[in-house]
Formats: C-alpha cells, structure tokens, sequence
C-alpha cells in the first residue's frame, strides 16, 4: 500500500464505498417508544410553571420588580409619616369634638 | 395521505395523523442523525427526541418549507448538539483525568458499520465514516445529507438554509479534506 497509484485507487474506492447506500432503519416498534417518551416527557401545569419561573431571565426579573416594589412602598411609607409634613398638614376640625362634648349620658343627666 | 392534511390534523391534536407522521418519516430521521453521531443508539435516542419535538411544536410550523425540510433541519440541530455535548463531556472527562480525579480510561469508539452500506464495502465505508466524522459540522453535514440521504444540492441548501453554490463549496472542500485523511490513513497503514 505505498504505490502512490494504489494509494489513489485505494482512496477512490472509499470515497465511493457509500454509493447505493440503503437506508438504515430503526428498531421495530419505534412509534411506540416515542409514544412512551412522549407520555414521561409531559409535564403538569405547577411542573411547566415552575419551570418558567426557574428561568434565569425569568426569575431576575421577578426579583427585579419585586425590589422595585419594595422601595416604591418604602418611599410612600416615608413621606406619608414625615411629621413635619403631617404638622403642616393637619388642621383640626370643628366638629371632631362634638361628640366629646355631648354624648347621651350628657343629655339624661340634664336635670340634678 | 398529503403531509398538509397530515399536519393539520395533527395541529388539532390528532394522534392517528401523529402515528402516520412517525411511520412515514421515522427512517428518514433515523438515518441522517445515524449518519451524523455514528453510533445507533444515539441515533434512536435522537429520532425519538425529534418527534417528540414535532408533536410539542407542531404549531410552530408555517408550511413555508416541505414538512420533510423541517424534519431534517430538527435531526441535523439535535444530532449536532448532541455531538457538541458528547465532546464537550469527553473533553472534561480529559482534562479531570489529567489532575487525577477520575480513573475511568478514555476509550475511543470502535469503527461504525452503516447497515445500509453492501457486504463488500463495509470495511471502507467504516474508513470513510471515520474521515467524515472528523470533518467541520458544516461540511459533514452536507455530505452526510448528500451521500447518506441520498439529497440533491437543491435539497441540501433548503435544509441548511443556504445557497446551491455554497452546497457545491462545501461537498468540494468535504472531498478534498476526505482525500487527504484517506491518503494519509493508507500510507500509514501497514
């Protein structure tokens, strides 16, 4: 096999060793195999879901929006509570004492 | 029956038209992941997974392509991704190997045998599968596609998403590389 002319026909006859090749074919049975994987491979509703949220960009995002929220709430907390804010604010109103002031014990005990 | 109807019906979730996809494709499928992984139980392992995917992602297809251009291009993603990932697990088997974590001994796999190819030309076929298998995804894919499936030019470009004369550049170069692994293999056999 060191003839150069020999290596060439050598090489001819491999390149062409697949012409009239027969299509293979898979072992008997095969739809009922994909069948079977098909029913293992289907997945319920909390499995999908939960795989969805497992996403990573899924999941960043969700941690995401839910810091954002948190300073949101954070913030809102802050201003309504600042109390030079509810000092100036705030404006007692009149009759916010009536009921103080009068009540039906008051009225019962009108006379000694 | 007429693959539209087929896949309509499949569409809506028949799963009759589903056993006639299988049975009238499986072959097919089969034999371009055998060609590409070499190796005959990754290749049932993958045709599995490949209609499996056609039954979950059947509405994904528009009909822009034959349904057989569409099956092939699945085989030839999930065959080459399974080549990458088998690579990638060889590579890091190599590399655990070398700073002694692992005592498994790397084996190379033994020479495959297509069982479509005649009697008298296995032991080159056996040859020559080992030079495809060496060669860059593009060009073996192809040749596999071509030689294997028995695939025109036209064919192969639809599958590939490319052009007929960047088919024809790559069979050139897929043969050209063949026959200087082939020249080499000889002149260093004994």
């Amino acid at each position: 096999m060191k003839k150069p002319v020999d290596i060439n026909k050598k090489v001819e006859e491999t390149l062409g060793s697949l012409d009239n090749i027969q299509r293979a074919e898979p072992q008997s049975f095969f739809f009922t195999r994909v069948n079977a994987r098909l029913k293992r491979d289907e997945k319920s509703f909390w499995e999908t879901t939960g795989a969805f949220l497992a996403r990573p960009a899924v999941a960043i995002a969700g941690l995401f929006v839910i810091l954002v929220l948190n300073v949101f709430i954070l913030i809102q907390k802050e201003t309504s509570t600042s109390p030079a804010l509810v000092s100036e604010t705030y404006q007692p109103q009149e009759d916010e004492n009536i009921f103080a002031a009068v009540n039906t014990y008051d009225y019962e005990n009108l006379e000694p | 029956m007429d693959e539209r109807i087929l896949v309509e019906q499949l569409k809506k979730g028949d799963d009759a038209a589903f056993k006639t996809i299988v049975e009238t494709w499986q072959n097919m499928v089969y034999n371009t992941a055998l060609g590409i992984v070499q190796n005959a139980e990754d290749a049932e392992d993958i045709a599995q997974e490949v209609f499996v995917q056609v039954y979950q992602s059947i509405s994904s297809f528009k009909g822009e392509s034959k349904f057989s251009t569409w099956l092939y291009r699945i085989t030839v993603t999930k065959s080459l991704d399974h080549e990458r990932r088998k690579k990638r697990k060889k590579r890091f088997a190599f590399v655990r190997s070398l700073i002694g974590e692992q005592d498994e001994v790397i084996v190379n796999p033994p020479d495959f045998h297509h069982p479509g190819v005649v009697l008298d030309k296995k032991e080159d076929a056996a040859v020559l599968f080992k030079a495809i298998g060496e060669l860059p995804e593009s060009q073996r894919v192809a040749f596999t596609l071509n030689k294997v499936e028995g695939l025109s030019y036209q064919e192969v470009s639809e599958v590939m998403k490319t052009t007929v004369s960047s088919v024809e550049s790559l069979m050139h170069r897929a043969k050209n590389n063949l026959k200087k692994k082939l020249e080499d293999y000889y002149k260093n056999k004994r």
